[in-house]
C-alpha cells in the first residue's frame, strides 16, 4: 500500500527515503546507485524499495470519504 | 579487555573488544537490543479517520516512527499510576490533517508534540490523503523496551563480528586467484616484499573463497574469537554513544542485583 | 539481419495481451451470442402456432437495452455493475422481441414486447463499462484492472466456467476389447442447436455392420437403414460406402443381414415395427420416416430432402469403420486435443436461452389461447410473461444447475486475490465424472502443448479433469462453413455423390467432420488453403490438416467453433516472417497484435493443423524443413504456473502445488476493495511484487495486484523448531507489518415484507419480543437499530437489530391475550469471531425493500500455526516466532525473515526455489533485476558474478552468529530473499476447543463442527486406548454418565419402555398398565433413540433386565 515505515527485517527507518528514491529512479538513475547513496546498504532494506509499490495511489480513487459519496 | 572504538559513519558506531569473550559482548549487544528503553506511540486516539488506511494500519505506522525525547517519562511499571498510562509515564502527540486537495502526504513531521516526546525524524509519510479525507487523532507515547515490542528496539542491526585471521603458509607462489577471487577484494600482492599480504583484516567475511581457489592451499582463514567488534546502528531514539553506555549501565546494574540476592541467599 | 531476440518474441507476447486481455475468450463467446446466436434461436422457433384456427404470431428482431434493474416505484432505471454488487441486483438487460400477429393470412401491425431479461456478462459489448476509460472506470468505481467475463445475480459474481467436450459431428472408430460381440465401434455425437443424439455403427463378428441410435431399440442392420433412407440397391449402398473394391467386399456380411428386405418402404416397415409394435403399416411407415428424419445425424438437416446426405454420412462411418477392422488406419485418439471442444459461456448461455424460450413460447401459446377464447382482441404484450425467460436464466446462474442436468457450471469468482480471479476465468472442465478412474482422460496429452497448462491441475478426485488455458491459447469462435464448402469445390473438389458415381479415389475432404467430396492432389489442395487462408482471402480460423496413412488420405477442414487454436510465427524455407522491423513496429504501437495475424506473420493453428507442422522452439534451431517457430516456449504454461520463477529447475509436481497456492495467497485482490462488499475477503496491508519475477507476470499486470512479500529467507535448523515444514518467523519482523492482512466479512439483512400485510422491522427489539437476547447484546445499536461504524465487536454482539411477524399468526391466538408477539431475527457477529465494524450500507433492494449490509473488518497478524508457502509448493506453519536479538545474524547486520528447513530441500527438490532465492539476493544488492521466467530466467553464473562483486560469496552463504550467544555457526548459511505468500488458512480461523457446549436436540450428543462450537470426537481408537489402559470407570464416566446419559424405564413384563405419571405419582407400562412391575434403566439416549426408532418401524425391541452384578 504506503512504503511501511521501517524495513521488515532489521528496523531502519526506510520511509522517509522513498520519495527521493522513488523520484531519482523516475528520473532514470540507476536503482543501485541511489539507494547507496541513500545509505541503504543492507540487501533487506534494498528490497522495500526495489518490491514497493504504491498501491494506495489506486486505493485512494475509490475510497468513500464523503457523506454525499455514501447516500449516492 | 581492551576496547577501541573506531567512530561512527553513517549512524553506526563501531567498537573493538580485545581480550573478551564473544558471549560477554554480545549480552553488551543483547541487552542494546532488549532493554534499553525508548519511547514510542503506545496507543492512539483516534477521533476521525476517513483514509484509505485503517485505524489500526493507522496506528502501526506512528508506532514504528522513531521518537525522541521522554527523559522525564517514569517506566509505565515503576510509575505510580500501576502501568494503566498517567501524565507521568506517558507523553502526547497530536496529529490532525484535512485535505483540501488530492494527494496530500502526511509527514511525521505533522505530529504535535504536547509534551517531551517528539519524533527523530519528520519525513516518514504516515498517510496520503484526497482532498475531503482527515485524520484526527491523540497519541500517546511511553517509554519501552524491545523485548516487548519491535518498536522500542532502539537500534537496526546490532552485530558483533569475530577478528578474522587469515594465516599465508610459506609455499604461496603469489598466483593472484585469490587476489582476484576474494569477493571484499582484502588481499593484494605485496611487489616489494613479493608477499601476499592482506589489506584490511576487518573487512574479511571469513566467506573462504581464498581458500577454496588457492591451488596450492596456502591460504587459510580463521577468526580470532577473543577479539570481536561490536556495530551499533541507531534508530535514532538515542545515540550510538547513549545506547553503549546505558547498556553497560544496565550490565552493572543487573550484576550487582545478582550479586545482592547471592549475598542475601548466603546470609540468610 | 539480426536475430530475433528472446526479449522481441516476448513483445509479441505482451502485444496479445495487450489487445486481448486474459478472458477475451469468454467476452468473445458472449459477444457472439448476444449478436448472432440469439437472433438465431427466436429465427429457429420463428412463428407461435396456435392451436386457434389461422392464428399465429410472426417473430421478428431481438433487441437488448442497456442494463436495467426494474424498481419498485416501477421506473426503470441503468445500472452499472458496482450498484448491482452493492444493492444484490441481477446485471441484466431487458430484451425486446418483435412480434406480428397473424391472423387467417392478414399480418397485423408489428408489435415490441419486453419479453425477459439477459443476464450481461461484466466488460462484453452489450455492457457499459466496455466502452469507459480508465478514469469512467474509477468513476464508476470499478477496477479498471478488472478483467470482467464474468456475470453479476443477484449481487454475487459467477464465472460460467469452460466446459470440454467431445468434439461432435466428427466419426470416432475405436476398437472393442473383451469378449463382446462386438469388434469395432464408429461413433458420432451428433449435434444440432440445442439437440446432441449419439450413433453408432458397430461391427459385429461375423463382420456385419449395425447401426444403434437412441430412440430406437437395439441394433439394425446398415443395409437396412441405407435402404430406408432411401438407397435401395446393394449396388448404390457399396456406392455410399466407398469405391475400394476391399471395403466393397467388407460390406457383404451386412448387405446380406439385410437381403429379406428389398425395398424402401419394407426397410422403413421394419425399423417402424422396433418402435410402433401392432400398429398398422402405414403408420409404422410414418413413424420410421419422423424417427430417421429428426433422430438420425440431425446435424445433416431434419428434412424429407436430407435422407441422401445421411445415407452418405452413414457410408462414411461404415468406410472408416471398415478401414479399422483392415488394418489401414488406427482407432482414433479420444484425448487428442482436435477431437476436443470447449463450451464457452455464449454456448453455454446460448443452450439456457433455448429451452427457457421455447418454454415462453409455450407460455405465450397457452397464454393466446386462454385470452382468445375469452375476447376477440387480445393484446400481446399484456398476455407476454416475461419472468419465464428471466427466472430462467436467472436461476440457472445462480445456482449452476444447467439445462441437460449439468451442474456447478457457473460458480462463485474467486476473489481471494487478482491471480486466483483471472485463474478462474481461464479454468476448464471437463464432464467426465470424477469417480471413475479415466487414466487416459486425466493424462496430459501431447496435444495440450501450447493449449492447456501441463501443471496447473488440482491433486485428488479432479485431477486432470480441471485444466487451465494456457498463456496464448485462444478459443475459435466459429465462422460460416458454407463459403468454405463453396471454395473447396472451386478448388477442383469433387463433390461426394459424383465422386462415388464416378467411382473416384483420392484424398478425402472432410469439413467439419463431414465428407464434402474426394480430391486428387490433397497436397496442392491444402497448400492452396493455406495460401489463401494467409492472403486473406478466407477467414484466419479456418483450419486445414493433411492425414497421409498410405491408402488413405484426408484432408481435414475446419471451421467450428471451440477448437483451442494457439498462435505460432510462420516459417519460410527455415526464415521465420517475424522480423525486427514488426517487432520495432509493435514496440512503437504502429501495429497491433491483429496486424500481425492480417499480415500473416503469425497464424494459429487447431491441435489437428498442427500435426502438419513442423514447429521449432527458438531460431537459433530452425532448418529448411520447419513450417512454424515458438512465439515463446514459455507460454505454454497457464497463468498460475507463470508466476513460478525457475519453473524449469523444480520436479514437476512442485509446480503443480505451487500453481494451486499461488490462488490461495492473501494480497491486494482488487482497488476498490472499499466499495465492495464481499462475504469474505482478504486484504495484506504492504504487498509488494517479487524481486525474482517472471514475464508473464509483468504482462498481466500481476504486479499492480501482488499477492506476496518478498521473506530474507536462510535455509537453517536453528532450535529445530521448524522441523516437519514448520517456519521460523522473525517476531520482530512481524511487529513491523510483515505478513499483517485484514479479514472481511459482511452480514447483510432485509427488511422483507410478507403476504398480509407483515413486515420485517429494522429496530432495537425490545424485550418482550419472543428470543430476546440480553440488553448487552443491543449496546452498539444506534437508534435505527444497525451498528454504529469502528464498534469493536465480538462473537455474538447483534450487528443489525430485527424483528419478525410470528410465522404463525393462529399459532398464539388461543393462549395469549396480548396477541401475537414478533420474532427476533437480529443479523450478530459469527461465534468466535471479533473484528471492527469498517462499513455499514444501507440501500434498497430490487423489491423496494430496506437492505443493510455490514463489513467486519479483522486485523491479522501471523501468529503460530499461520500457513505460509513459496511460489514453488513449499509451504509450512509457523512454529516459532523468535525476536531479531535471538536471530540469528550476519556480519552485515541482516537476520532472516524466515528460516526454513534444509530438509524440505532434497527430497523435494525445488532447485527453483534456490535460485529463487540467490536471485533475490543479487538483485537486491545489485540492484539489477533478475527474471526466473520458465525457460528464459537469468542465469545462473550471472547472479553469482553480481554476488561476488558485492562483496558477497557467490554461493549466497554467508557466515552468520547465533543471536543467543553471540557464538559463530559452525557452518555457512545459504541466505537470501525469496517471495513468500500468506495462504488463507489462518489459526484464527480453524483454532477450536470446547468443554461444554450444545447438543443436537435428536440426539443429545454434541453438536459437530467448529461453526457450531461442536465437540470433538472421542472416537474408537481413543475408547480402544482408554479399554487398553483398562480405565473402565473412566471411559463410562466420558462416554455415558458425562454425555448422553439417561434414565428410562423399563416394564420387567414386556420389556418395552414405560413411564411416570406424575399427577398420578405411578409408573405406568402402556402395554401391561398400571400394575406392571417397571425399573430404572441408565442408558445412552442414542440407545433409547435406536429402541423408538426401531418401535416406530413395528420392531419391538423389548429390553430383558437382570439383577446387576
Amino acid at each position: 500500500m504506503i512504503i511501511p515505515v521501517r524495513c521488515f527485517t532489521c528496523g531502519k527507518v526506510i520511509g522517509d527515503k522513498w520519495e527521493e528514491f522513488r523520484k531519482a529512479t523516475l528520473s532514470g538513475r540507476n536503482p543501485a546507485e541511489v539507494l547507496d547513496s541513500l545509505g541503504i546498504k543492507r540487501y533487506c532494506c534494498r528490497r522495500m524499495f526495489l518490491s514497493h509499490i504504491d498501491l494506495i495511489d489506486e486505493a485512494l480513487q475509490f475510497h468513500v470519504h464523503k457523506k454525499e459519496e455514501v447516500n449516492a | 579487555m581492551d576496547v577501541e572504538v573506531l567512530g561512527s559513519t553513517n549512524d553506526q558506531l563501531s567498537v573493538i573488544f580485545r581480550g573478551a569473550q564473544p558471549t560477554f559482548v554480545n549480552a553488551i549487544r543483547r541487552i542494546i537490543m532488549a532493554e534499553i528503553p525508548i519511547p514510542a506511540i503506545e496507543k492512539v486516539y483516534v477521533a476521525e479517520n476517513t483514509s484509505v488506511l485503517y485505524d489500526e494500519i493507522l496506528a502501526h505506522r506512528l508506532g514504528m516512527i522513531p521518537m525522541r525525547g521522554g527523559e522525564t517519562l517514569v517506566p509505565p511499571d515503576q510509575c505510580n499510576c500501576g502501568g494503566k498510562g498517567c501524565g507521568f509515564c506517558e507523553s502526547v502527540l497530536t496529529l490532525e490533517v484535512e485535505a483540501k486537495e488530492d494527494n496530500v502526504v502526511v509527514y511525521s513531521g505533522r505530529l504535535k508534540a504536547e509534551g517531551s516526546v517528539f519524533p527523530a525524524n519528520n519525513d516518514i509519510p504516515i498517510v496520503k490523503l484526497n482532498s475531503g479525507q482527515k485524520i484526527a487523532l491523540v497519541a500517546h507515547a511511553r517509554l519501552g523496551r524491545g523485548k516487548e515490542h519491535a518498536k522500542w528496539q532502539p537500534v537496526s542491526a546490532c552485530v558483533i563480528k569475530y577478528e578474522p585471521v587469515v594465516s599465508i603458509q610459506a609455499d604461496c607462489d603469489l598466483c593472484g586467484i585469490c587476489v582476484e577471487r576474494c569477493p571484499r577484494k582484502i588481499l593484494e600482492i605485496n611487489e616489494n616484499e613479493k608477499k601476499l599480504a592482506v589489506r584490511s583484516i576487518w573487512d574479511c567475511s571469513l566467506c573462504k573463497v581464498c581458500e577454496e581457489v588457492c591451488p596450492k592451499s596456502a591460504i587459510k582463514v580463521s577468526y580470532n574469537d577473543k577479539t570481536s567488534r561490536l556495530t551499533i546502528e541507531t534508530t535514532g531514539s538515542k545515540s550510538n554513544e547513549e545506547l553503549l553506555i546505558s547498556a553497560f549501565d544496565f550490565l552493572i546494574k543487573k550484576c550487582e542485583s545478582l550479586k545482592n540476592s547471592i549475598g542475601g541467599a548466603t546470609n540468610g | 539481419m539480426n536475430r530475433l531476440t528472446i526479449e522481441d518474441r516476448w513483445v509479441l507476447v505482451e502485444s496479445f495481451f495487450k489487445e486481448k486481455g486474459v478472458v477475451r475468450q469468454h467476452l468473445d463467446s458472449f459477444d457472439d451470442f448476444v449478436k448472432n446466436k440469439i437472433q438465431e434461436i427466436v429465427n429457429e422457433q420463428g412463428v407461435i402456432e396456435t392451436d386457434l384456427p389461422g392464428y399465429k404470431i410472426k417473430l421478428g428482431k431481438l433487441t437488448l437495452k442497456p442494463p436495467t434493474i426494474h424498481e419498485a416505484d416501477g421506473s426503470e432505471k441503468e445500472i452499472t455493475p458496482m450498484e448491482s454488487r452493492q444493492r444484490n441486483l441481477t446485471y441484466a438487460s431487458s430484451m425486446y422481441l418483435k412480434v406480428t400477429p397473424v391472423e387467417n393470412g392478414f399480418e397485423e401491425e408489428e408489435q415490441e414486447v419486453y419479453i425477459g431479461k439477459l443476464p450481461i456478462m461484466v466488460k462484453s459489448a452489450p455492457c457499459v463499462l466496455s466502452k469507459m476509460t480508465k478514469e469512467e472506470l474509477i468513476k464508476c468505481g470499478e477496477d479498471p484492472e478488472d478483467p470482467g467475463g464474468y456475470f453479476l445475480v443477484n449481487g454475487s459474481e459467477r464465472v460460467v466456467v469452460i466446459q470440454e467436450d467431445l468434439a461432435v459431428n466428427r466419426i470416432l472408430v475405436d476398437v472393442m476389447e473383451g469378449a463382446s460381440p462386438v469388434t469395432h465401434v464408429a461413433k458420432v455425437f451428433s449435434a444440432t442447436s440445442g439437440f446432441r443424439v449419439p450413433v453408432t455403427i458397430e461391427r459385429m463378428k461375423g463382420g456385419d455392420l449395425q447401426v444403434s441410435f437412441p430412440s430406437i431399440p437395439g441394433r439394425i442392420s446398415l443395409s437396412i437403414v441405407m435402404r430406408a433412407l432411401g438407397v435401395s440397391s446393394d449396388k448404390e449402398i457399396v456406392e455410399f460406402v466407398s469405391s475400394d473394391p476391399e471395403i466393397q467386399k467388407s460390406l457383404i456380411p451386412t448387405l446380406e443381414a439385410g437381403m429379406e428386405i428389398n425395398t424402401v418402404d419394407d426397410a422403413l416397415d421394419y425399423i417402424g415395427n422396433r418402435v410402433a409394435i401392432g400398429q398398422t403399416r402405414d403408420f409404422r411407415i410414418q413413424r420410421a420416416e419422423q424417427i430417421l428424419d429428426k433422430y438420425l445425424l440431425p446435424h445433416l438437416g431434419t428434412n424429407k430432402g436430407d435422407r441422401k446426405k445421411k445415407a452418405l454420412y452413414l457410408g462414411q462411418m461404415a468406410e472408416k469403420l471398415i478401414e479399422l477392422s483392415l488394418g489401414r488406419r488406427k482407432p482414433d485418439d479420444k484425448d487428442h486435443y482436435a477431437n476436443k471442444r470447449l463450451k464457452l459461456a455464449g454456448d453455454l448461455l446460448a443452450s439456457l436461452f433455448r429451452v427457457a424460450f421455447k418454454s415462453f413460447c409455450r407460455d405465450l401459446k397457452y397464454q393466446l389461447e386462454r385470452a382468445k377464447s375469452r375476447s376477440r382482441k387480445v393484446s400481446i404484450p399484456t398476455l407476454v410473461r416475461a419472468d419465464v425467460i428471466t427466472e430462467r436464466m436467472r436461476h440457472a446462474l445462480a445456482t449452476g444447475n444447467w439445462v441437460g442436468g449439468k451442474a456447478g457450471v457457473s460458480q462463485l469468482l474467486d476473489r481471494t486475490n487478482y491471480l486466483s480471479t483471472v485463474g478462474h476465468l481461464r479454468r476448464i472442465i471437463s464432464p467426465l465424472s470424477r469417480s471413475q478412474p479415466h487414466f487416459e482422460a486425466r493424462d496430459l496429452h501431447s496435444t495440450q502443448w501450447g493449449r492447456l497448462c501441463p501443471s496447473e491441475t488440482p491433486e485428488g478426485p479432479n485431477c486432470g479433469l480441471v485444466k487451465n488455458l494456457a498463456l496464448m491459447a485462444f478459443i475459435s469462435v466459429g465462422v460460416d462453413e458454407r463459403p468454405v464448402e463453396e471454395l473447396l469445390y472451386e478448388l477442383e473438389t469433387e463433390p461426394i455423390e459424383s465422386a462415388r458415381k464416378k467411382g473416384l479415389t483420392g484424398a478425402k475432404v472432410i469439413l467439419n467432420g463431414r465428407l464434402v467430396g474426394i480430391h486428387q492432389k490433397p497436397e496442392l489442395l491444402v497448400a492452396e488453403l493455406r495460401k489463401l487462408r494467409r492472403r486473406g482471402r478466407i477467414h484466419h480460423e479456418v483450419n486445414v490438416a493433411y492425414y497421409n496413412y498410405g491408402v488413405i488420405q484426408e484432408v481435414y477442414v475446419n471451421c467450428d467453433a471451440g477448437r483451442v487454436r494457439r498462435p505460432l510465427i510462420i516459417v519460410d524455407n527455415g526464415v521465420p516472417r517475424l522480423t525486427k522491423d514488426h517487432v520495432e513496429k509493435l514496440l512503437s504501437g504502429e501495429w497491433t497484435w491483429n496486424d500481425l495475424i492480417l499480415q500473416s506473420v503469425v497464424e494459429y493453428l487447431d491441435a489437428e493443423e498442427e500435426e502438419n507442422a513442423y514447429i521449432a522452439l527458438t531460431p537459433e534451431e530452425l532448418t529448411k524443413e520447419h513450417t512454424h517457430m515458438e512465439i515463446v516456449p514459455s507460454t505454454i504454461l497457464g497463468v498460475s504456473a507463470s508466476m513460478i520463477p525457475f519453473l524449469e529447475a523444480n520436479q514437476s509436481p512442485r509446480n503443480t502445488y505451487g500453481s494451486a497456492m499461488v490462488k490461495q495467497a492473501l494480497g491486494f485482490y482488487v482497488a476498490n476493495f472499499s466499495k465492495r462488499l464481499d462475504t469474505r475477503g482478504h486484504l495484506l496491508h504492504y504487498p509488494q511484487k517479487p524481486l525474482v519475477n517472471t514475464k508473464p507476470a509483468k504482462i498481466l499486470e500481476l504486479d499492480r495486484r501482488p499477492a506476496g512479500q518478498n521473506f530474507v529467507v536462510a535455509v537453517l535448523s536453528y532450535s529445530g523448531y521448524n522441523i516437519e515444514d514448520a517456519l521460523i518467523m522473525n517476531k520482530s519482523s512481524v511487529e513491523r507489518g510483515l505478513g499483517r492482512s485484514s479479514f472481511f466479512r459482511c452480514y447483510e439483512t432485509e427488511e422483507r415484507r410478507y403476504p398480509g400485510g407483515q413486515e420485517d422491522k429494522i429496530e432495537i427489539p425490545s424485550p418482550n419480543v419472543r428470543g430476546y437476547r440480553t440488553p448487552e447484546s443491543y449496546r452498539y445499536l444506534g437508534d435505527d437499530g444497525i451498528i454504529e461504524p469502528e464498534s469493536i465487536v465480538q462473537g455474538g454482539d447483534v450487528l443489525i437489530g430485527k424483528t419478525s411477524p410470528p410465522r404463525f399468526l393462529e399459532e398464539y391466538r388461543e393462549f395469549e391475550t396480548t396477541g401475537p408477539t414478533r420474532r427476533e431475527t437480529s443479523v450478530s457477529m459469527r461465534a468466535g469471531e471479533d473484528g471492527i465494524v469498517d462499513l455499514v450500507l444501507v440501500t434498497e433492494s430490487s423489491d423496494g425493500n430496506k437492505l443493510v449490509k455490514i463489513r467486519v473488518r479483522n486485523e491479522r497478524i501471523p501468529e503460530l500455526g499461520d500457513k505460509f508457502a513459496s511460489r514453488h509448493g513449499q509451504k509450512g506453519v509457523i512454529g516459532m516466532l523468535v525476536p531479531q536479538y535471538d536471530m540469528p545474524y550476519t556480519e552485515d547486520g541482516v537476520v532472516p525473515d524466515l528460516i526454513i528447513n534444509p530438509h524440505a530441500i532434497p527430497s523435494r527438490m525445488t532447485l527453483g526455489q534456490l535460485l529463487e532465492i540467490l536471485g533475490g539476493k543479487a538483485y537486491a544488492v545489485s540492484g539489477e533485476p533478475q527474471e526466473g521466467t520458465a525457460f528464459c530466467g537469468a542465469d545462473e553464473n550471472k547472479m553469482r558474478t553480481l554476488l561476488e562483486k558485492a562483496g558477497f560469496k557467490p554461493t549466497g552463504k554467508e557466515v552468520m552468529y547465533d543471536g543467543r550467544t553471540g557464538r559463530v555457526l559452525e557452518a555457512e548459511v545459504f541466505i537470501g530473499i525469496a517471495y513468500y505468500l500468506k495462504l488463507h488458512h489462518m489459526v484464527s480461523d480453524k483454532m477450536h476447543a470446547r468443554a461444554r457446549g450444545p447438543v443436537q436436540i435428536l440426539t443429545r450428543q454434541p453438536t459437530e463442527g467448529r461453526a457450531r462450537e461442536g465437540g470433538l470426537r472421542f472416537g474408537e481408537m481413543e475408547r480402544d486406548c482408554l479399554i487398553g489402559h483398562g480405565a473402565a470407570m473412566l471411559l463410562k464416566e466420558r462416554l455415558l454418565d458425562e454425555s448422553d446419559r439417561t434414565v428410562v424405564f423399563i416394564c420387567e413384563d414386556c420389556g418395552l419402555i414405560a413411564y411416570y405419571d406424575r399427577i398420578k405419582d405411578r409408573y405406568i407400562c402402556p402395554v401391561c398398565g398400571e400394575k406392571a412391575k417397571i425399573t430404572r434403566v441408565v442408558m445412552s439416549y442414542a440407545f433409547k433413540l435406536l429402541l423408538q426408532e426401531l418401535m416406530s418401524l413395528g420392531i419391538a425391541p423389548r429390553l430383558k433386565l437382570a439383577e446387576r452384578v
